[in-house]
């Protein structure tokens, strides 16, 4: 099961200077990143059908030490209408910042330009967080979760249930009725 | 889970009782019970026990996001309820009604049991259809979710055992470990799905459909097996790879839960239906409502959101997300696109798709007659063109219906294989929309003009007729082009495929069995699909010797 997570808080981003790149410009960054030594992987998420078609692409750190601040980049592509991305972390000990300023609210996304953007992510504690990014594209959102693993962390999430084997040796997880 | 005695009245403290209670058990033990106490009825030899299985249903609001406050308990229909004994064994087994309700009678096990729903639909009979759907955690080796009773001991002849599966909602989020309803709410989305189709076909025979849902399922990774099993799944989505069809569905609190989106587990469910009971000619990939999209991705796409509606008897698709699932969006597709029109719009097609489900004179029996029939047999890609060629040949009465909707959207189907088709939606390549291959040798080009890897002009479809026996088909690039790697996928003309995806530069080759007929040939290159930035049109020539 998810940790329990209070109300998700929003902790927007500044766009990093000149952050902001033409199409052409992407495969540049793509090549710059592969040719930096353990260098995170570009990873390109999967959209979700009828979503906000916002290409999200990042590349995260595999792992995070706890406390210290690791570089998140996110690049986003395919907006062809009114687009905007809005980032938030799945835990109240998950900080987000770019260059040490933070601010509120979602950021523009042009259309027919590609959008790139350095998050500084410090985690407060060990597990296994998200930082989620939120796309919107002609009133049509989609959110992409970008993992951030501290520690030892699991990456198994709790079961939801009770998980048990039956005498015929099926495996169930069961949770009670409410009445 | 533990057992819960009956509570017990309170012990006496005075004198009067105390003696009342000595007096009783001194004529219990001196007259070996005949005296002034009848004995205890001797238990029923046999028990019927009999209940409602409910689950907490969460509608969506009018902006696509849950509204918890309009939440409501609804029957679980159609699923597996058992008996188990404190062993674990299954004393008894049936299935609830349309309105939940279930019963067992069975001999009476003097001893404690409790009832279990299974979320699962299954029914094996030589009539009547027959199907196999379960919902699974995919995080906890595909364990079946199941919703318990508490422990009972049957008293008399006849016991009522009701069941609620809670959402788990507390006001503000949801408790950990109670998300009961989850499993039901997607399975009774399933439920209707096939209620539909027993509609128009009572005695078919589902394949098993696992369905893979957990409250960890979130929208990270998804590109492998234990990545889906970490509950990094991506998104939701249906998928037949490994030869087992699998449905995962996103679950994760204040990120993306589709549990209760309904619309959404229609929609995958509906690709499901194309892979197990007609065919599905999709390539996959992103797609939007404003790509210009390859007619197989169009149709597939198209065809999921379209059922949806058609299933769950509303066209509005709702889908929610974000903190609190209170954000989310809704799709109309009973509304005619205004841009983006044509046989590579999945818009076009979900639209035209609706349209024919709700017009009385046609209605959803022919859609399924031709996605279970001539779609699934043809060798053709099925697409808006085969698809509505067929239903018009299936319908002659509603031709003037069905060609007024398809003009409507900038489709013209004359036959399955759009030979009148004028509508290019800006890419020259796309037309014809299929290339005949008459001898000889055969030139055509692929282009990237409207992206890649899974828009229009990305695959370039080529018709043959052969005898039966052996051919040599081959793509090789025209000369003076390089670095190009062609793939094909073949459709025989008895509706078998095979995909034919060498990475020898510049040519693909095979030899290959074909039945007597007309066969279909999906030309693409790889390179170009894969290219992060647009190459511009590459050409090849084909021959079949």
């Amino acid at each position: 099961m998810t940790p329990q997570r209070p109300a998700s808080f929003v902790i927007a981003l500044c766009l990093c200077a000149g952050a902001q790149a033409h199409a052409d410009s992407l495969l540049a960054a793509q090549a710059g990143a592969r040719s930096e030594q353990n260098a995170p992987r570009w990873v390109q998420a999967r959209q979700k059908p009828n979503g906000s078609g916002v290409h999200v692409r990042y590349a995260a750190p595999t792992q995070l030490r706890l406390g210290q601040a690791g570089t998140v980049r996110l690049q986003l592509s395919g907006v062809s209408a009114p687009a905007s991305v809005e980032l938030r972390a799945s835990h109240p000990d998950v900080r987000l910042e770019i260059d040490g300023a933070s601010a509120q609210g979602p950021l523009e996304l042009r259309a027919g330009q590609v959008r790139s953007l350095e998050v500084r992510v410090t985690v407060s504690s060990e597990g296994l967080h998200y930082l989620n990014v939120f796309t919107t594209q002609q009133g049509r959102p989609s959110v992409t979760a970008v993992p951030l693993r501290v520690g030892s962390a699991n990456m198994q999430p709790k079961p939801g249930g009770t998980v048990q084997t039956t005498p015929s040796g099926e495996r169930i997880i069961s949770l009670p009725a409410s009445r | 889970m533990s057992h819960n005695p009956p509570a017990r009245a309170p012990q006496s403290r005075s004198p009067l009782r105390a003696a009342c209670l000595l007096f009783a058990w001194v004529l219990v033990a001196g007259c070996g019970g005949g005296g002034g106490s009848a004995p205890a009825p001797p238990p029923p030899a046999s028990v019927t026990i009999s209940g409602v299985a409910e689950f907490e249903s969460v509608p969506n609001t009018a902006g696509g996001g849950l509204d918890y406050a309009a939440r409501a308990f609804r029957p679980i229909r159609g699923a597996t309820v058992e008996l188990i004994a404190t062993t674990g064994t299954a004393l008894a087994s049936t299935s609830t009604n349309g309105a939940g309700q279930y019963s067992f009678t069975v001999a009476n096990p003097n001893a404690e049991v409790l009832v279990r729903v299974r979320a699962e639909l299954r029914r094996s009979a030589a009539s009547g259809g027959s199907w196999d759907f379960t919902v699974r955690d995919n995080t906890n080796g595909e364990a079946l979710w199941v919703v318990d009773s508490a422990r009972f001991t049957p008293a008399a002849a006849t016991h009522t055992q009701n069941l609620r599966a809670a959402s788990g909602w507390n006001g503000s989020s949801y408790t950990v470990g109670t998300r009961a309803a989850a499993p039901f709410a997607i399975l009774d989305a399933i439920y209707r799905a096939t209620q539909k189709v027993l509609s128009a076909s009572p005695n078919l025979s589902f394949p098993a459909l696992q369905v893979m849902w957990s409250p960890g399922n979130m929208p990270a990774g998804g590109n492998s097996e234990l990545e889906w099993a970490q509950g990094q799944i991506g998104t939701s989505f249906f998928t037949d790879y490994g030869g087992r069809r699998r449905l995962f569905l996103l679950g994760a609190a204040d990120t993306d839960t589709d549990e209760y989106d309904s619309h959404v587990v229609a929609h995958e469910w509906g690709h499901y239906f194309q892979h197990a009971l007609s065919r599905s000619d999709s390539v996959g990939g992103d797609h939007g409502s404003g790509d210009r999209l390859d007619m197989g991705v169009a149709f597939s796409e198209g065809w999921g959101n379209a059922w949806a509606g058609m299933a769950l008897a509303s066209p509005l698709y709702a889908d929610s997300l974000g903190a609190g699932q209170a954000s989310g969006f809704i799709i109309d597709v009973s509304l005619a696109p205004g841009s983006n029109r044509g046989w590579f719009s999945e818009s076009s097609v979900q639209y035209l798709l609706w349209r024919f489900d709700q017009d009385p004179g046609i209605g959803f029996a022919p859609i399924f007659n031709v996605m279970n029939g001539p779609l699934r047999t043809g060798s053709t890609i099925a697409s808006i063109h085969s698809f509505a060629a067929a239903l018009k040949s299936a319908l002659p009465a509603a031709v003037g219906t069905i060609d007024s909707l398809l003009q409507s959207q900038i489709i013209t189907v004359a036959d399955a294989v759009g030979s009148t088709e004028v509508n290019n939606g800006g890419v020259a390549q796309a037309l014809p929309v299929y290339r005949s291959y008459a001898g000889g040798t055969l030139q055509t080009c692929v282009t990237d003009s409207a992206g890649v890897p899974n828009k229009l002009g990305n695959f370039s479809y080529i018709r043959f007729t052969t005898t039966a026996g052996a051919r040599t088909l081959t793509l090789s690039a025209v000369p003076g082009t390089s670095g190009t790697d062609p793939d094909f996928v073949l459709t025989r003309a008895d509706g078998t495929q095979a995909d034919f995806i060498s990475d020898t530069a510049n040519i693909e080759t095979t030899v290959t069995t074909l039945p007597a007929g007309t066969h279909t040939l999906a030309l693409s290159d790889y390179n170009m699909r894969a290219a992060p930035s647009p190459i511009g049109p590459r050409c090849f020539n084909f021959s079949v010797q």
